[in-house]
């Protein structure tokens, strides 16, 4: 499904806590383009660092993250008039950041938006992982525990996009999922079940590497 | 769609919130079953906490980032230079 452009639908993503107060509204709509430019520049350059290493996980490279971090405020500047104040700022930037990649970026990748296992119910999945997990003794948590951090790298960027972004949202972010369903502009349960297959992926992988590499033994 | 949550299989029905239940987004009367279950099901709390473990690697392996200081002068300089609607 195609994300719409997000200047447009900035408001609504910016919607996603309590509404502004009236005062913060009667506020903003008297504030000239100077003091909203201040404004834009107190709330919203609080976010760069996070907005900058979210754009690195998702571009894995530094040029490419600076240009979508760089395109990403230009859009939010110029929408900023319809943002709300008071809404979730955080979770409005994020939307603008994952639009923008997905526009630039991975069209011309022509990746696939999701896997091919969208046909594949979710409790066969369930049944599935229940298995591979069940399987899996106290021994292995360790084995997790002692995984070179590369190792979880190339496992996360071997998911399916949607997957892995919204496993990286939820996990590495810390969004709620009503908050990533508005960031990935989908329902709820479209949310949970990226994140149900995405880290279902993670989990075989990362549990084939600990069976191929040997359980509790040191590298 | 078929539904995991609507399985006989209490291990299934778990398994299939699992997600949700880590990351406190089920309700208190579903954490609670699910709860229940994992003081009676050793194989599914093992599955539990392998999950959370994944968890901890993954924030692991991404650490916090900080922006190159170019960038968020690039930045800066759209704010002072490009008024919306100017």
């Amino acid at each position: 499904m195609p994300l719409p452009e997000s200047p447009e639908t900035g408001h609504e993503a910016g919607s996603v806590d309590a509404p502004a107060s009236l005062d913060a509204s009667v506020a903003v709509i008297a504030e000239s383009s100077e003091e909203r430019s201040a404004r834009f520049e107190r709330d919203a350059m609080e976010y760069i660092d996070q907005l900058y290493g979210a754009a690195l996980r998702m571009t894995r490279n530094p040029a490419d993250a600076e240009d979508v971090v760089q395109e990403t405020y230009m859009r939010a500047f110029s929408a900023f008039e319809q943002f709300t104040p008071g809404t979730n700022l955080k979770a409005w930037l994020y939307r603008i950041l994952t639009n923008t990649y997905i526009n630039t970026y991975r069209k011309a990748q022509r990746q696939p938006l999701t896997s091919g296992d969208e046909d594949v119910e979710d409790w066969q999945l369930a049944r599935a992982g229940n298995h591979t997990s069940a399987g899996l003794r106290s021994a292995e948590i360790e084995a997790l525990d002692r995984m070179p951090d590369q190792v979880v790298v190339d496992a996360l960027s071997q998911l399916s996009p949607d997957f892995r972004e919204a496993v990286l949202l939820a996990d590495v972010e810390g969004f709620s999922y009503k908050e990533i369903a508005e960031i990935m502009g989908t329902p709820i349960g479209t949310v949970m079940s990226r994140l149900n297959r995405g880290r279902g992926q993670l989990r075989n992988l990362l549990s084939d590497h600990a069976r191929q590499y040997g359980i509790g033994a040191d590298a | 769609m078929s539904d995991a949550t609507h399985s006989d299989d209490p291990c299934l029905k778990a398994f299939a919130v699992m997600q949700a239940f880590l990351h406190n987004e089920l309700d208190e009367v579903d954490a609670d079953l699910v709860r229940a279950h994992l003081d009676a099901c050793e194989a599914c709390l093992s599955s539990f906490d392998i999950e959370g473990a994944i968890t901890a690697l993954v924030r692991r392996c991404q650490p916090p980032q900080q922006a190159p200081q170019g960038l968020r002068m690039q930045i800066m300089g759209l704010t002072i230079h490009k008024s919306p609607g100017a």
